[in-house]
């Protein structure tokens, strides 16, 4: 057989294989094998500019003008490459960090993991401020999506325009699972949930955005999952929408008695919704800093008391109530979820729900980074809820 | 599975129900495969020779060695079949064994996919270089493609700057 020169594969044949890597990371290394694979591919970065307002309706577009951007934030396990992968292993320590990757200077700006603020100064006195790529092994483990608008001309808008024409979550999903030409490529769809709570859909080519008229439902969350946008109204209530031609059908019925928050959660190739209920009373951290809860009516806020976590059974049309998550960690972000093994990271409680919680912001960190309070943890064994706070090592987990 | 040229019957002398209707093809080392016309319709190429009314003639395929062809009439006649079942599971299990060969001969297959225009051989393949590359370093994949750098200083100085994160 000849000596075969994979350098000289032709351009149309790199790019197709680079297609199918689905990291950043991975691009940036095949694009530092050789020069000619180096031009095979561009390292396209989002943003990703979309039509504003966000609606079929013409005379507010008019009056408003301008163009959201949507930026992508991606959540990495980030591991010493030299740490040994196999069993046995007594530390598998690292990072968890989200970052957004910007072009073309190569900054990056470090967010905290389960929100979408920014860390300004890190956190860590170790952690460096510049990250040599090849020194960690990388995994990715979701990403998050921060709509930025600009250009439009300020104007007063009832509350009620106000809902309808923000979004307060959006997501990508890329038609041929390319991350890094969609910019490019026109090829990708956009689902998103206004403030109304409206579930809306965007692809290139399209007139302008699709809104899901099925009042009164009120969206929570939407993911993309085996290729489709799945979506979850207050009730639990979830629908299946294809990318090409948005056409929403059920795929879960309403959860009886069910809580106050739905998150989606994607989780080794299944769909979980994790619930979550409320609880009245005052904070107290008691000397283990476990929080109390006091059933009274004396005042206090509503917290997070518990959570349940369900599963998504796409033949039967119904979430199916999961006792134990096993080995795995979820965490459940304000804006987007995750999942990882506890046995791919120690350092993180498996069975466990980490969660964000408002009414739990009692510190604020000056450096705008990861107040421990802000950040509770779900036992699903016990039932335990904890502040990430009382953990002892939790200043080395992000 | 390849014979020589003499013994071939005139692919027009064959039975005349479409079904069965075979076509010569000739390696680049000059050997013949005669196969079924709906594997050989697997390639977009053939296709349209065949539209073209080049389907009597043996059907020269100047860049692939008769090794190459043979496995990719195998790859050809295995989808013929799983078009015909639909079994998902059964037709992933097969192309995962089917591709688990040397980056050489993965390099011809890809060529001959491309060349001969078979999709979904050219997607497997494909797939097939990117789940190697994935995870891995760039010296990693040099070493395993066995390709030179022939990144410029000033090339090189860019691809560290890009292999950096400088936090802001």
């Amino acid at each position: 057989m000849d000596r075969v020169q994979w350098s000289e594969l032709p351009t149309e044949l790199l790019a197709a294989t680079a297609k199918r890597l689905s990291t950043r990371i991975d691009i940036l290394r095949f694009r530092s094998v050789c020069r000619s694979w180096r031009y095979s591919v561009s390292p396209n970065f989002l943003p990703l500019q979309l039509p504003f307002p966000a609606i079929p309706r013409d005379s507010i577009r008019e009056t408003i003008g301008g163009v959201f951007s949507l930026y992508e934030t991606t959540v990495y396990l980030l591991q010493p490459a030299d740490s040994p992968h196999g069993h046995g292993a007594s530390s598998k320590g690292g990072w968890l960090i989200k970052v957004e990757e910007q072009s073309p200077d190569h900054k990056v700006l470090l967010l905290n993991p389960l929100s979408r603020t920014r860390i300004k100064s890190s956190p860590l006195a170790t952690f460096p401020a510049v990250l040599n790529l090849s020194d960690f092994r990388f995994s990715e483990l979701g990403k998050d999506y921060i709509l930025r608008y600009s250009g439009y001309r300020p104007l007063t808008v009832s509350v009620h325009e106000f809902e309808e024409l923000f979004i307060r979550k959006a997501i990508l999903a890329p038609s041929d699972s390319n991350p890094v030409s969609i910019a490019t490529s026109h090829d990708y769809a956009v689902a998103a949930i206004y403030r109304s709570g409206k579930l809306g859909f965007f692809k290139p080519g399209d007139e302008g955005w699709i809104v899901l008229d099925d009042e009164p439902h009120r969206y929570e969350d939407v993911v993309h999952h085996h290729g489709q946008f799945i979506a979850v109204d207050r009730s639990g209530r979830a629908v299946v929408a294809d990318q090409s031609s948005f056409k929403a059908s059920l795929v879960a019925h309403p959860i009886v008695d069910s809580g106050v928050r739905k998150q989606l959660v994607n989780s080794l190739g299944e769909l979980f919704l994790v619930d979550r209920y409320l609880d009245r009373g005052p904070v107290v951290f008691t000397k283990e800093e476990e929080i109390e809860w006091c059933n009274t009516d004396q005042g206090g806020s509503d917290i997070a008391a518990r959570f349940k976590v369900y599963k998504l059974d796409f033949s039967e049309q119904k979430w199916v109530e999961v006792k134990s998550l096993g080995d795995r960690v979820f965490m459940v972000g304000d804006s987007h979820s995750f999942s990882f093994s506890s046995c791919d990271f120690s350092g993180y409680k498996r069975n466990s729900i980490y969660f964000t919680h408002e009414y739990l912001c009692l510190y604020e960190e000056e450096n705008g980074g990861l107040s421990s309070y802000d950040v509770g943890v779900f036992n699903l064994e016990d039932g335990s809820v904890r502040v990430l706070a009382s953990f002892p090592d939790y200043s080395q987990l992000f | 599975m390849a014979s020589s040229s003499s013994s071939l019957p005139s692919p027009s002398s064959s039975s005349s129900s479409s079904s069965s209707k075979k076509l010569v093809l000739r390696s680049s080392d000059e050997k013949h495969f005669e196969v079924d016309e709906a594997v050989a319709l697997q390639s977009e190429m053939i296709k349209q020779m065949v539209e073209d009314g080049f389907g009597g003639d043996v059907i020269p395929l100047l860049n692939v060695s008769s090794n190459i062809l043979s496995k990719v009439i195998d790859y050809c006649k295995k989808h013929v079949d799983f078009d015909s079942k639909k079994k998902m599971d059964d037709r992933r299990r097969w192309d995962a064994e089917y591709i688990d060969v040397g980056v050489d001969e993965l390099y011809h297959l890809i060529m001959a996919a491309n060349y001969r225009n078979i999709k979904g051989l050219l997607d497997l393949t494909c797939q097939k270089v990117a789940d190697t590359i994935k995870g891995k370093k760039p010296k990693q994949i040099r070493i395993i493609f066995n390709i030179k750098n022939d990144v410029t200083p000033e090339g090189e100085q860019k691809i560290r700057k890009e292999h950096s994160w400088a936090f802001e």
